[in-house]
């Protein structure tokens, strides 16, 4: 019998078969062209000065009041050399906001403070329901000057990242930084980044969920995320090393550090006696041994807290904290005052 | 508004109407989906599930895309189910600080995940499951457009461990129900 003549194939199956792998294939090669390619992790390290002998120097002021409850300064060293801060007013009465203030110092004056964001703007321009504000990070690296704060809002807080190129003139639009997998993850800011050999930024997050373990995230100069590190329990040999903390430091509350023009470290916080009494102490410069508190401020059922401290072009010091919620006390002084002072 | 807070406000409105979608109103089901996508978009639905969930992933998007047609594909079945789950019982724990090693940090510097896709593609080639492999290619140039810092944000996220549950769920409840009448 002859054969029933055979109907031609479809070759569409194959088609899509074939053109699902080259699309896949081009999809690829555009991830691969996309993905970071970074150097090993490396912090740059701090010049140590040789300073001229100095007297003693000891300034304080008062931040302008803003209203709300004050507190969480953050203190940086813009490009120009001007010290600049930025703190939080929390919202003190109903259908009142949260309220990140910023200001420079300029010739041994504050100027008039203006606020960069509220809790109702960024949950605007997040589009995201955002209740408080807190944490606020401020950071000049370079030309850029970098804002951090943590957003909160229907349970959980997330790292929001502005920039300015201007000073803190004007602020781009925040964005929400993804650091974990978990939309409702609680993800804090713990203190000022470190800069890194390659420009980039290395900011350290408050403890993990499970385990408390700590992190930090690896940042473009741009403050774009580009790694994460987990660090282990114990440190490896090299580069991390274990640094001892003074038995009179109160390790559960906020603290600062930052290195002298010396080479030594220099640590602010509260002391174990809670919160009303303030300290800094200076260490040498593996944070191995530590010198007895020198006292800021000591009163009874006062809160001064959340110190933040920067480094000024003349290797000044600045202190900035709390001052019992109200305002944002600042002190000024040198490692003169620090080696000569009264304990 | 930054291309991922746009990207995320648009895809939890298309989630939101995929999930309308599963309601039984017949061939009124394409039109119940794009009016609870406008209605989430515009009445803050979207926004206060960016805020709960996060940004979904572009997995779950596409899920909820091929869902809205009249003929929906539903190509996440009870083994694929299952074995997302398995997954997601060691990423998570591990991710959020259980353990030293933090396997959502691979996603910032993707070179070794993305080669560990080569053999899932692969294989999903071979067996001809195109919709997948599409899928995983627009999660790859999701990734490559530089909406998401982390590649891990645009295959998975919780919403889409989330809908893996119910599918097992609603198959292990039909054994036990098909079971009890025999």
């Amino acid at each position: 019998m002859p054969q029933a003549p055979s109907l031609p194939k479809n070759p569409a199956p194959k088609l899509l078969h074939w053109l699902a792998a080259a699309i896949f294939l081009l999809a690829l090669a555009a991830a691969f062209w996309r993905a970071p390619q970074l150097p090993p992790t490396a912090f740059a390290a701090t010049p140590v000065l040789a300073l001229p002998t100095q007297p003693p120097l000891l300034q304080h002021d008062m931040l302008p009041g803003v209203g709300g409850l004050l507190g969480a300064p953050s203190l940086t060293r813009l490009a120009d050399g001007r010290m600049a801060i930025a703190w939080l007013a929390q919202a003190d009465a109903p259908r009142h906001h949260d309220v990140i203030w910023f200001s420079t110092l300029s010739d041994g004056n504050w100027g008039e403070p203006y606020p960069v964001f509220s809790s109702e703007e960024a949950a605007g321009k997040l589009f995201a329901h955002i209740r408080h504000l807190a944490d606020p990070i401020l950071y000049a690296h370079g030309e850029a000057l970098h804002l951090w704060f943590t957003a909160g809002g229907a349970g959980a807080h997330r790292i929001v990242h502005t920039l300015s190129d201007d000073g803190g003139q004007h602020w781009q639009a925040p964005l929400r930084l993804t650091t974990s997998p978990v939309g409702v993850a609680d993800t804090r800011l713990r203190m000022a980044p470190l800069t890194l050999d390659d420009g980039g930024l290395g900011l350290p997050l408050s403890p993990t969920l499970i385990s408390a373990r700590d992190e930090w995230l690896r940042l473009d100069s741009h403050g774009r995320i580009v790694g994460k590190v987990r660090l282990p329990d114990e440190p490896p040999a090299a580069p991390w090393r274990p640094v001892s903390q003074p038995d009179t430091l109160a390790d559960n509350r906020p603290q600062a550090m930052t290195r002298l023009a010396s080479g030594r470290l220099l640590l602010a916080g509260n002391t174990t006696t809670g919160a009303g009494t303030l300290a800094v102490w200076v260490g040498n410069a593996d944070g191995s041994v530590w010198q007895a508190p020198r006292i800021i401020e000591a009163a009874a059922d006062a809160d001064f807290s959340a110190p933040s401290l920067a480094l000024a072009a003349d290797a000044g010091i600045h202190l900035a904290y709390g001052w019992r919620q109200q305002g944002i006390r600042h002190l000024r002084f040198n490692e003169a005052w620090l080696d000569g002072a009264p304990q | 508004m930054n291309a991922l807070s746009a990207y995320s406000l648009l895809a939890h409105g298309l989630i939101f109407g995929a999930l309308a979608s599963l309601l039984p109103l017949g061939v009124l089901r394409p039109k119940a989906a794009l009016t609870a996508t406008t209605i989430a978009l515009i009445a803050g639905i979207a926004p206060v599930m960016h805020s709960l969930f996060g940004t979904p992933s572009v997995t779950l998007l596409m899920l909820a895309i091929l869902h809205l047609p009249a003929r929906p594909l539903t190509p996440l079945g009870y083994p694929g189910a299952l074995g997302l789950l398995a997954f997601a019982a060691l990423f998570y724990p591990a991710a959020l600080g259980w353990g030293a090693f933090d396997p959502y940090a691979l996603g910032y510097q993707p070179w070794m995940l993305l080669g560990a896709l080569i053999p899932v593609a692969l294989a999903l080639w071979l067996r001809r499951m195109h919709v997948w492999l599409m899928i995983l290619a627009v999660d790859l140039a999701a990734y490559a457009s530089g909406i998401f810092d982390n590649l891990w944000d645009a295959l998975v996220d919780p919403l889409l461990v989330l809908l893996a549950f119910c599918i097992v769920l609603r198959q292990l409840v039909l054994r036990v129900i098909a079971a009890r009448h025999r």
